[in-house]
């Protein structure tokens, strides 16, 4: 499809219409809520029903979620209309890449890249920057973030730094090319993540202080925020991020695009979950 | 400047305008629809009545400057002498249609797109957005009566 591209210029008009005719769409809730009173098999049907990929021979229901993604990471990349801002909505893949790269790079292993999933940047131009141990390429923000940290040998430190990295570089770009959207999405969800951070660091009884570099780089949850339940910040975050995407949803540009995809992927992850608790169940039920 | 002239420069802005607001209306539902009915091809007929709504002001504008062009005597008759000050009553009646046609074009274009983008949801919907979409039209018919009226209501 190439038609959208008027006058040398993609259109977000053209990407939005795509968008709400998509076969890819986000479940509904009560889709969601049929999914979690069936049982396995019944669930798995009806999820090919609302238009994930059937389940092939020799395959699992995870690998229909996984394909589904892809799907929708390769959408949303055909349709944006800048490449740009489209690119830091994988920062998460990113960061997840490059950490597979230098763990590999570590234990002297090769990485498969096939077996990396699809982010911002390519994963090719990654491997290189960890064989040569320089981030030039990946611009200012995450060659000054980045450098040096092939030295670090605290697996916890060199994820923290990689996760801090690409959310910087996304946020700061964001903020750079003046897109409210994005920058105020990511905001939100540094700030949730935070708090989880947080909270992690409460449950294993760590000080919040030694590890700071384990805060991303937007407000750090206060005291009072801290001493709440672990539901009352769970639901808070949740609630957060939902409100932030549902804000966005009523633009008309880069904003609607983060909020699809951001929802397919809390979909994603949403409904590995839901499977594994019902395979759970279920071989809890075949020993009794 | 003759009163002609002012009236046939009102017969002018009035087409003009209401066209430029339908054109930008019908483009934006266009690029909304054209997204849609690549994801849904069957969806098109739906989309299409919806794409269309936003290009009634540029036939509204067209009309009335007609029927100012016809009354001035400009298209089939001799050309009527007109005082300045008829002139500007001429202007006056045709801005009623100019001015709404651009905006509530381009307004009644805006409409379209979330009724194409609820259609693209809901297929079923598509009636309702056409209905949504169809009330910006009522402040373009009432320009349209109001620009007529005056029209008809200039003593030549």
């Amino acid at each position: 499809m190439t038609e959208y591209n008027v006058y040398g210029k993609k259109s977000y008009a053209y990407a939005l219409g795509r968008i709400s005719g998509t076969s890819h769409r986000v479940l509904r809730a009560e889709e969601f809520a049929r999914l979690r009173e069936a049982d396995g098999e019944t669930a798995q049907k009806l999820l090919t029903d609302y238009g994930y990929p059937a389940v092939a021979d020799g395959k699992t229901v995870y690998d229909a979620i996984e394909a589904e993604k892809n799907a929708v990471s390769a959408f949303v990349r055909e349709i944006a209309p800048d490449e740009e801002l489209t690119q830091l909505l994988f920062f998460e893949e990113d960061a997840l890449n490059l950490k597979i790269l230098l763990k590999s790079e570590k234990l002297g292993k090769e990485a498969d890249l096939d077996t990396l999933c699809e982010g911002g940047f390519s994963k090719e131009l990654l491997r290189i920057c960890v064989k040569a141990e320089e981030y030039s390429m990946l611009g200012e923000t995450l060659e000054a973030a980045l450098s040096g940290i092939e030295k670090e040998e605290n697996p916890c430190r060199i994820s923290c730094l990689v996760d801090n990295a690409m959310f910087s570089y996304a946020l700061f770009t964001a903020q750079k090319k003046n897109c409210r959207p994005l920058a105020e999405l990511f905001t939100v969800y540094g700030e949730c993540k935070n708090r989880l951070t947080a909270l992690r660091l409460t449950k294993l009884g760590k000080n919040a202080e030694e590890f700071d570099f384990a805060f991303l780089p937007v407000k750090k949850p206060d005291e009072a925020e801290i001493r709440k339940s672990e539901a009352e910040i769970l639901q808070e975050t949740d609630k957060a991020l939902d409100n932030v995407l549902t804000d966005l949803g009523y633009g008309d540009g880069i904003g609607v695009i983060a909020q699809y995809y951001f929802r397919k992927k809390a979909e994603a992850g949403a409904l590995r979950l839901l499977f594994a608790e019902k395979r759970a169940e279920e071989s809890r039920g075949d020993t009794v | 400047m003759s009163g002609i002239s002012i009236a046939i420069i009102g017969a002018a802005l009035c087409a003009a305008l209401a066209g430029c607001g339908s054109a930008i209306g019908v483009m934006a539902a266009g690029k909304a629809a054209a997204g849609v009915a690549s994801e849904k091809p069957e969806l098109f007929g739906k989309l299409l009545v919806l794409q269309a709504l936003p290009g009634t002001q540029g036939i509204y504008g067209f009309l009335t400057a007609i029927l100012i062009m016809v009354r001035i005597g400009v298209l089939g008759g001799a050309a009527v002498e007109l005082s300045i000050s008829q002139g500007w009553q001429f202007f006056g009646a045709a801005m009623p249609m100019a001015i709404a046609g651009l905006v509530s074009g381009i307004c009644q274009g805006k409409a379209a797109v979330g009724a194409i983008h609820m259609t693209g949801k809901q297929p079923d919907a598509s009636g309702k957005g056409i209905t949504m979409t169809a009330l910006v039209e009522t402040y373009a018919i009432l320009a349209l009566l109001a620009s007529i009226l005056v029209l008809f209501g200039i003593q030549l």
